[in-house]
């Protein structure tokens, strides 16, 4: 009788040489997606426009990340994606090292040490690079409140002061037994924390737009060349004012361009009057090629929304697998007492008496 | 498991691990009773007082002198 399909992958917990295993399989697929993505959008990339035609209205996602971070040209670009690949590959090749069956125990506070003390040293080294400019980046200025480059050599630095505590003082015996910190399990439960705690914080600054000062206008479409059509011309800045040249939408207004291809010209009837005030409350005019992509008019959401919403659902989800592993973790007595025979023991429990571990039901 | 050339008396033996031996020789040691948890709990109070001073400059609650939030 094997197991059912909802506990497969519980052959792992016993067996840390395996549990490291999928981890890295799972970094090998992360890594791949990554430099993937980034050789299709550099294959269906246009950068001949960046005013009218620029990545985010042609759809990209990890394209603008790279750029934040300092790739400014496409040899930058595919070398970033081919590193990605390779890394991707080793990744592959390290798990299936790893793939390999023991009981070995790990001293857990100790590797926590060592990886904060790591973590640390990076977290400073970024931040410290920089600020030096050893990408040649613009926009981290270490002077910035809240800016990037402070953030991490503060942070670096308080991971590199505690990981050498943790790394000198072994933890309290109430705290080892109270939260397991002899199973691997809590590991999982307290890292779960980490990624939901952060996914709710992202979610909602995306959402408010607060991250790296958006604009609204990127709310509006994805790949919005298809929606709409590609930017070929700006038709100015339309300029409401009623007759006695007050800028108010009373009675009668006109509309009249300041630059761009309409140029000092005006309207007054009513019906045009309208129509560039309704397309000036969704952003700048544009004259439109709605031909070369066929564009259908078909609103779609916008990778910020996508972005929101996606955050907002992994992080419940992985609140609820906070709750559960951290229950697992906790409880496991009554857990590992759970035998294949589950219908019995769910029933009637695992002691035949109440509490009393003397009568625990025994295999047949 | 039997890995190869291995005699029953333990686990595989080698040069990189011989070298790493020592990290992972103290599983389960532990300090008395509760340790250092007290420090561990004024370090807390202290992080969580400095992340909400840090979010309230940002969030131009806490206005200084010196950081205008433009």
């Amino acid at each position: 009788m094997g197991l059912p399909w909802y506990r497969v992958h519980t052959v792992v917990l016993n067996d840390l040489g395996r549990l490291l295993s999928v981890h890295i399989m799972h970094t090998a697929l992360v890594a791949g997606w990554a430099g993937s993505m980034a050789l299709y959008e550099l294959a269906v990339f246009d950068p001949s426009d960046p005013v009218l035609n620029p990545m985010w209205r042609q759809g990209m996602f990890v394209i603008p990340f790279m750029t934040c971070l300092g790739i400014t040209n496409s040899w930058g670009s595919w070398s970033v994606a081919g590193a990605h690949i390779v890394f991707s590959g080793l990744c592959f090749l390290a798990a299936i090292w790893h793939w390999r069956t023991g009981k070995p125990s790990l001293d857990l506070p100790k590797i926590f040490g060592i990886h904060l003390f790591l973590l640390g040293v990076a977290c400073f080294g970024f931040g410290a690079f920089h600020v030096t400019g050893l990408y040649d980046m613009e926009g981290f200025d270490p002077f910035v409140p809240g800016g990037i480059a402070s953030h991490h050599i503060a942070a670096g630095t308080l991971g590199i002061l505690a990981g050498l505590f943790h790394l000198s003082v072994r933890p309290p015996q109430r705290l080892y037994k109270g939260l397991r910190m002899g199973n691997i399990e809590t590991v999982l439960s307290s890292s779960i924390v980490a990624v939901f705690f952060a996914a709710f914080v992202v979610a909602g600054t995306i959402y408010a737009g607060l991250a790296k000062n958006q604009s609204l206008s990127e709310a509006r479409a994805g790949s919005m060349d298809n929606k709409d059509g590609i930017a070929v011309g700006w038709l100015g800045h339309p300029i409401f004012r009623d007759k006695d040249g007050r800028e108010l939408f009373i009675l009668s207004v006109t509309v009249e361009f300041y630059g761009g291809e309409f140029n000092g010209v005006s309207y007054s009837d009513p019906a045009t009057v309208k129509k560039y005030a309704r397309h000036a409350q969704l952003g700048e005019n544009f004259e439109l090629d709605r031909a070369t992509l066929k564009s259908d008019g078909v609103f779609r959401s916008s990778p910020r929304g996508w972005f929101t919403f996606g955050h907002a659902s992994f992080a419940l989800l992985f609140f609820f697998g906070h709750i559960w592993h951290g229950a697992r973790t906790l409880f496991r007595d009554v857990f590992f007492d759970i035998d294949p025979d589950l219908d019995a023991q769910v029933e009637f429990g695992a002691f035949q008496k109440l509490r009393d571990p003397t009568t625990r039901r025994q295999v047949v | 498991m039997m890995y190869k050339g291995s005699s029953r008396s333990g686990p595989r033996q080698t040069i990189v691990g011989d070298f790493l031996k020592p990290l992972n020789s103290k599983y389960g040691k532990v300090a008395p009773r509760w340790g250092t948890t007290p420090l561990m709990g004024v370090v807390m109070a202290l992080f969580v007082m400095f992340l909400s001073i840090i979010l309230e400059i940002y969030n131009s609650s806490v206005l200084l002198d010196r950081i205008s939030m433009n």
